[in-house]
């Protein structure tokens, strides 16, 4: 289980993170997910292109926030990007998504792990490489970020999903 | 990645700063530079990219900007990046400008599936590249200084050129 020991280690500077997850949590590779973009500069709507900033986290931090949407329709799957909403800054909106195969993630070296934090199926996508020069620890994942984007299939969302004032 | 071709000569240099040169000569080599450069900001896909830019320059001024967890755009990156699509501007198709989750300016080029290069400048000048081309993939860092780093140029020469 030496990719189970390397996401454990991995995982030591994300807030949510669950120390040891349980088998059943982590996503097969036939599963899928989604990444919800609250801002229309994550894609191109003229060409389709998912970019790289959609997926790369801060440096700080060694996973990302996705949804696990496997074998769910559309109208579901943004009923589920409604409830990421709220009045904070940047996140009264989804403009879109960017939908992919856990496969596709587990090839970069990533792993999805669902814990049903913060929303209904939420998803930390984590073990983003943590390396001590961090010129090396920027380039890697930006590449890795640079795959995902280039195997993301955009949905967007006409119009607009806005968070629902009070 | 194979890096097999030669990067070109003068791939593209950085704006120049104003001219030392008091005579008619240097005087009339200023106004065509200038006159270049008007001509090229003009052009639609850098004139796109610059207009983007700077809409994110005052969207993505403020932390979460982007509702995760994203830092706002570092002032000094977003100079740099303006130099650079300027600089880039001579030789290259203008990429796709977002802020990433570093609050550094960043840059997309997509030459086809499976074949792109992504880049991103720190208020330091530091840009850091990634590119795959199918199964290979090439990275590195490097700062801007007078011209487009080489690696940069090599890079984008490489994935631009290349025929599916």
């Amino acid at each position: 289980m030496r990719f189970l020991n390397r996401w454990f280690s991995r995982f030591r500077s994300s807030p949510p993170a669950d120390p040891s997850p349980p088998p059943e949590r982590i996503l097969g590779p036939e599963e899928r997910i989604a990444r919800f973009l609250h801002h229309r500069s994550h894609f191109s709507r003229p060409t389709g292109v998912v970019k790289h900033t959609a997926f790369q986290p801060p440096s700080t931090e060694t996973g990302i926030s996705v949804a696990h949407v496997t074998a769910l329709a559309d109208p579901q799957i943004w009923e589920i990007a409604r409830a990421t909403l709220n009045e904070a800054s940047g996140r009264g909106q989804v403009v879109g998504r960017a939908d992919l195969a856990v496969a596709t993630v587990q090839q970069q070296g990533l792993a999805a792990v669902r814990d049903d934090l913060g929303f209904p199926r939420h998803t930390t996508l984590g073990g983003w490489p943590v390396r001590a020069d961090r010129n090396e620890q920027r380039e890697i994942r930006k590449q890795i970020a640079l795959r995902l984007g280039d195997a993301a299939e955009l949905r967007l969302s006409d119009p607009p999903i806005v968070v629902e004032s009070r | 990645m194979t890096l097999a071709a030669p990067p070109p000569a003068h791939p593209g240099w950085i704006e120049p700063g104003p001219s030392r040169g008091h005579s008619k000569a240097a005087a009339l080599v200023a106004e065509q530079i200038a006159q270049i450069s008007r001509h090229w900001d003009g052009s639609r896909s850098l004139s796109a990219a610059l207009d983007e830019l700077d809409q994110l320059h005052g969207e993505a001024s403020h932390d979460n900007w982007d509702g995760h967890g994203g830092h706002a755009l570092d002032p000094a990156s977003y100079e740099h990046a303006r130099r650079l699509l300027r600089a880039l501007r001579l030789a290259y198709p203008s990429p796709e400008v977002s802020v990433d989750a570093d609050g550094e300016a960043a840059f997309d080029w997509v030459f086809g599936k499976g074949r792109r290069l992504a880049a991103s400048i720190g208020g330091d000048g530091r840009i850091t590249f990634a590119g795959i081309d199918g199964p290979r993939s090439l990275r590195g860092t490097d700062w801007l200084s007078d011209a487009i780093p080489e690696p940069l140029v090599f890079a984008l020469s490489k994935l631009a050129t290349r025929r599916s």
